[in-house]
């Protein structure tokens, strides 16, 4: 009885904390790719010809974040089921957008007009501790080409 | 090339789809599913646990538990010769309560000394009764129920049946939880297939009353004084109905009392005083 009461009120609370913070973070992240689109993103190696003689810098952006535990019981159901965990997609989608723009944020900074070579990467904090915290890390890093100050 | 800035549209690697909504259906479903698994696991344990024939039972279970014998006392004091006399007595009132038809059934009773008012038998039909009960109930009728509770169990092969069916479940959960890493989701698959086993015990405990208010009635030729146990259960300090049933074991005791009271009504007739030899054991274990 005790159990199950816990149980719910962890599942309830991390309902309502984890959609709070979602639909804030959401509101933030919309708000900030909208003012920062003026500079490009571009996954080419090398910088777009013309722009060979200016400063290049290399710009990072990296966001932890964990799942609630709503989120976890969700996800939990569908490793028996199957099928999308639709419950993380959210989770990563706001991490990675998160750290593209941390990135971006940094390289605007710096008077960038253009990010090369962007890159991604994802790693699970908790790997292979079974029931620890599901956190992750996206790291986001390219090279923020600005012209040169005259 | 110009570059246009743009923004990308949402919904692309995340899904509109509610939360709550992919709950539900998840939860609902898998629900249902686990329902349907235990009570079929448990209605084919039960099923096949009647081939299992009287003797074997008797035969694998033939060690009584929790015996004396385990712990050595050096002389027998007034309690345990008093103890000896009370177990006699209880076993005398099992020998007039059986069911003369019903034959191969053994049945053994021990008292345990525990201040706790219960009674419960075990497979091979050795029957407890604790030194808390024999306070609780006022007349033999009332103890002779409880007595014959038991043995219906025991005349419908509960024990056996629950132990059965314990070990299909834990063996199918351990087996869900070996698979399944996650605890959270593993410890609510396996309660909500508790909830649903715990279903069948509320049932046998209905059978097991029927029966026993039968036996008390063949015994006595009514059935006055049946309902005395879960009389006082309900007035003891730590009286629990505040549970709900689905999370018990047991019927609700004021159901229970409901049933045995209708059937006094029906019948009813004067109550035979307890064994006098129960009063001077208590005032016995009291003194000690």
């Amino acid at each position: 009885m005790i159990d199950a009461i816990i149980f719910l009120s962890l599942l309830l609370s991390g309902y309502l904390f984890g959609q709070y913070f979602e639909r804030r973070h959401y509101k933030s992240i919309l708000k900030r790719e909208k003012g920062s689109l003026h500079v490009p993103l571009l996954t080419l190696k090398t910088a777009p010809s013309g722009l060979k003689s200016c400063d290049a810098a290399l710009v990072t952006g990296s966001v932890v974040v964990s799942v609630d535990y709503f989120k976890r019981f969700l996800a939990g159901l569908r490793t028996i089921v199957g099928g999308r965990v639709k419950s993380y997609e959210s989770l990563v989608d706001r991490a990675r957008r998160e750290a593209i723009l941390r990135m971006k944020e940094q390289a605007i900074d710096r008077g960038a007009i253009v990010v090369t070579n962007v890159r991604i990467e994802t790693s699970s904090i908790s790997k292979g501790q079974g029931n620890a915290i599901g956190s992750i890390e996206v790291l986001a890093y390219g090279t923020a080409i600005s012209p040169h100050q005259v | 090339m110009e570059y246009e800035p743009k923004i990308v549209p949402e919904g692309i690697n995340t899904s509109r789809e509610h939360p709550i909504r992919e709950f539900a259906v998840l939860v609902s479903g898998l629900v249902v599913v686990i329902v349907l698994v235990t009570s079929l696991l448990a209605v084919s344990t039960d099923f096949l646990i009647q081939y299992i024939p009287l003797e074997k039972e008797n035969e694998w279970f033939a060690n009584e538990m929790f015996t004396d014998a385990e712990v050595p006392e050096p002389e027998p004091d007034i309690n345990t010769l008093l103890e000896a006399e009370v177990e006699q007595q209880l076993q005398q009132l099992i020998v007039e309560l059986q069911d003369k038809e019903k034959t191969g059934y053994r049945f053994i009773v021990n008292l345990l000394h525990n201040e706790v008012p219960n009674a419960f038998v075990v497979p091979g039909g050795q029957i407890f009764v604790t030194s808390g009960l024999l306070e609780v109930v006022a007349s033999e009728n009332g103890l002779a129920m409880v007595l014959a509770h038991e043995m219906a169990h025991q005349y419908h092969r509960h024990p056996l049946r629950s132990l059965g069916r314990g070990v299909v479940l834990s063996l199918v959960l351990m087996v869900v939880s070996g698979v399944e890493s996650d605890g959270l989701v593993g410890s609510f698959v396996g309660n909500t297939a508790l909830l649903t086993s715990l279903s069948f015990s509320r049932e046998q405990e209905r059978e097991a009353d029927l029966l026993g208010v039968d036996l008390l009635m063949q015994h006595y030729g009514h059935a006055s004084g049946s309902s005395e146990f879960f009389e006082a259960m309900l007035e003891q300090p730590q009286a629990d109905t505040e549970t709900p049933e689905f999370l018990s074991t047991h019927p609700g005791i004021e159901e229970r009392i409901d049933l045995l009271r209708n059937r006094s009504r029906q019948s009813s007739g004067d109550v035979t005083p307890l064994p006098e030899v129960i009063g001077r054991y208590l005032e016995a274990i009291e003194n000690s």
